[in-house]
């Protein structure tokens, strides 16, 4: 096994959570009932709970979808881009990576039975599946795409889970030299699997609303290109702020090397994803089609702009982070950029679903018909027709309960990952501290052994994430790096003999 | 004279896809100069479909007149006369579902729970339906409803009182709902029911496929316009602009269309 890759480091013996882990914990799980609560009242009392109408087709459930299935994207980038394109610093990220992808993944998927009205009918996709929808198309990948991060993630980690005795591991034995190179192929064939897929997974989303002419506001060939920046922009955004928080309580070295690497990919993400929202804005006000343009100067100007014009001061403050290596060395100042970008990305979403449904095509007096009554005062005089020509939408607080209770489950899911599952690798600096002076005089197996190659340094480098550890292991990242490209991609290795 | 059975042998699933005619492609005139916007149509679909409250398939919109065609982006409010007095024109758009021949709402179903029969109906199968609402988003018109909550009726249905056409299901919440041409007093052999009570005799409804229809007679001859057109969905439902028809119905099809013969399908020459 190559050196870029992972060593077990995180077979700590303590498989609990910690006091604050299990507040934590409590917490979220208290969050997650009252959302699955305010679901059954929903369920009970049809999505009239809502603030979604006749006229507001889909509203914050959908935006919720679009963002969270763009914030998967960040698996694939750390992960896979990492293996694809040898970006060894990052490399020891990647099981953290595709664990916050397949979880947020997950919760996308979950995000859509809220928005369904007959949700116990969910099944009809499977046995009903009509193929000229794209929503058919959608669901296909989303699962597929959280099958594939699963999978990705077991390739990963089923050496360390079978070293656990772990029934996970599903018959896996634990490494051994030989095994080493068939891991190695099987991952590298998931990595380069996994970028066409996540472009079929961002772009058939976009093509949901992409692909209705109905809706000016998307039908744009930009869509799909749209959905992929930002997929870029927030999940690696999301990547980074958990891996940061999670450097923070001292769970992980992410290392400068990795921080500085991932924030100059954002930054790159974000241009692109400005050039995409500045060239599709440009392209609709200059020509001035009646919906789109309605859709697009209320962007700008109209009860909607505050949305906007947020999401450009985020941006740019996000960016003025990333693009100066001063704002790069601040990990503070990277996780705040990170969590911008995904405010950003968020209500990019909100502004697209909300915006895009805001006029009907047919704008005439007295409009469309709510669905719901209209709204009597105690003497029975309306006080609201129920018939409206333009969109006015905030979500209910049956939506918010909703949407807070889908975040708990996925913080839910991230933690208990966090806790039990193999994830953590060792940095590759303190790889390199264990086998230098030179690969070649490695020390025997035996040395190392003992209670395996755990034992010999990572947990005490991982335990202490001290600011002055940062300088000393960039010092001797370099030595890695050297020791690094003599051992390429598929060249198998003695690192992991110890555990055999 | 036929009737639907929901679980005949023909239809064995509940679909309501059978139709006694076949190679028929139901489609409807509207003379917006006849229109007088009283949503008569309106409040009697409601009634005959069972339509819950706050639901309309049937709405009456008040349009600027434009000789060119349909204006459908107007600025004023519900019979709210457009011009400066005494130049003032006063103009209604009655719309519904206009069953597409290429409907996009049918082609983005995830469950072609919504499909077009054989006559050209776009039909909802509120058993199969899972309200996602793609359809309501891919309908360029807007034409379809939602039961956002339990359907309201009033009055309300009981096991013994039950509004309007008793071959109509009853819907639970949380499916979509649309006009569907009432199939199944076509089905029947009659005309929908906006059809009959319309008090201006403004719309006409016949067989597209019959050239000796009056829809295909007016369609043919008469300066027929449909709306928003350019989505390219073919919408089967067509409207002679207001000023254009001069009040009534071009003679070759007026004296047919008052015929109380012609209105009863079962005696329309159907092949």
């Amino acid at each position: 096994m190559s050196t870029h890759d992972s060593v077990i480091s995180s077979t700590v013996a303590n498989r609990r959570f910690s006091v604050p882990g299990r507040v934590a914990v409590l917490a979220l799980l208290a969050l997650f009932a009252y959302g699955v609560w305010a679901w059954s009242y929903q369920v009970s009392n049809g999505l009239g709970a809502t603030n979604m109408r006749d006229i507001q087709i889909w509203g914050a459930y959908i935006a919720l979808f679009m963002f969270l299935v763009g914030a998967s994207a960040g698996g694939m980038i750390v992960a896979s881009i990492a293996t694809v394109f040898h970006i060894d610093k990052i490399s020891h990220l990647s099981r953290y990576a595709v664990w916050v992808s397949l979880v947020t993944i997950t919760i996308a998927g979950l995000t859509i039975i809220p928005d369904l009205g007959e949700p116990q009918r969910f099944w009809h996709m499977f046995t009903y599946a009509s193929w000229t929808s794209p929503m058919i198309w959608d669901v296909i990948v989303v699962l597929g795409y959280g099958f594939m991060n699963l999978c990705y993630l077991w390739v990963h980690t089923r050496r360390d889970l079978a070293a656990r005795h772990s029934w996970l591991a599903f018959g896996s034995r634990p490494a051994t030299e030989g095994s080493a190179r068939g891991d190695h192929r099987l991952i590298a064939a998931f990595a380069y699997l996994a970028i066409p897929f996540a472009f079929a997974l961002h772009s058939i989303t976009a093509f949901i609303i992409g692909t209705m002419p109905s809706h000016p506001y998307w039908y744009s060939t930009a869509m799909a290109p749209l959905f992929i920046t930002s997929a870029l922009t927030s999940g690696v955004a999301l990547v980074l702020l958990v891996l940061l928080a999670l450097e923070r309580l001292g769970r992980l070295e992410v290392g400068a090397d990795a921080r500085r690497w991932l924030a100059g990919f954002l930054a790159v993400a974000i241009l692109l994803n400005f050039f995409i929202i500045a060239v599709e804005v440009i392209t609709i006000s200059e020509g001035r089609l009646v919906g789109a343009w309605a859709a697009v100067s209320q962007l700008m100007i109209g009860s909607y702009g505050w949305i906007f014009w947020t999401e450009v001061v985020t941006g740019i403050a996000a960016l003025a982070v990333v693009m100066t290596p001063r704002g790069r060395s601040s990990r503070p100042l990277v996780a705040a950029a990170s969590g911008l970008v995904l405010l950003n990305v968020a209500l990019e979403r909100v502004q697209l679903i909300v915006g895009g449904l805001r006029y009907p095509n047919i704008g005439a007096a007295p409009g469309i018909s709510l669905g719901t009554p209209a709204q009597l005062n105690m003497i029975g005089v309306p006080t609201r027709s129920s018939f409206v020509e333009v969109a006015r939408y905030t979500p209910s607080w049956v939506e918010w309960s909703i949407i807070v209770g889908l975040c708990a489950l996925w913080g839910l899911l991230l933690l208990v990952g966090i806790r039990f599952l193999p994830l953590g690798t060792r940095h590759p600096a303190a790889l390199a501290a264990s086998a230098s002076p030179t690969r070649a005089a490695a020390t025997p197996a035996s040395a190392v052994a003992g209670r395996g190659l755990e034992g010999a340094l990572p947990v005490a480098v991982l335990a202490a994430p001290t600011p002055s550890l940062g300088g000393q292991l960039d010092v001797r990242y370099e030595q890695w790096g050297a020791l690094a490209k003599s051992d390429r991609l598929f060249a198998p290795s003695d690192t992991r003999s110890a555990r055999s | 004279m036929q009737t639907t059975d929901l679980k005949s042998p023909a239809n064995p699933f509940g679909r309501h896809d059978w139709t006694p005619y076949p190679k028929s492609r139901w489609g409807m005139v509207i003379d917006l100069d006849r229109c007088i916007g009283c949503w008569t149509c309106a409040v009697a679909c409601k009634s005959n479909n069972d339509v819950p409250i706050g639901m309309w398939w049937n709405r009456i919109l008040t349009i600027d007149e434009d000789p060119s065609g349909l204006d459908v982006q107007t600025t004023g409010g519900i019979d709210e006369p457009a011009g400066d007095y005494p130049n003032l024109s006063l103009s209604f758009l009655p719309v519904q579902c206009f069953h597409c021949d290429n409907p996009p709402c049918t082609e983005v179903c995830p469950v072609a729970a919504t499909y077009k029969r054989e006559d050209g109906i776009v039909m909802v199968d509120w058993d199969r339906c899972i309200g996602c609402r793609y359809c309501m988003i891919a309908c360029p018109y807007d034409m379809r409803v939602f039961n956002w909550s339990v359907p309201v009726q009033v009055p309300a249905n009981e096991t013994d009182y039950h509004v309007g056409d008793p071959a109509k299901p009853p819907r639970p919440k949380g499916v979509v709902e649309k006009c569907d041409f009432c199939y199944q007093r076509i089905d029947d052999g009659l005309q929908p029911f906006c059809i009959e009570v319309c008090p201006a005799r403004a719309r006409v409804f016949g067989d597209l496929n019959d050239p000796d229809s009056d829809v295909s007679q007016l369609v043919a001859h008469a300066p027929v316009a449909q709306v928003r057109a350019d989505f390219g969905t073919e919408p089967k439902v067509y409207y002679i602009p207001a000023g254009q028809s001069g009040g009534g119905a071009p003679s070759a099809v007026a004296p047919r269309f008052v015929d109380p013969e012609r209105r009863d399908l079962t005696k329309a020459e159907v092949s």
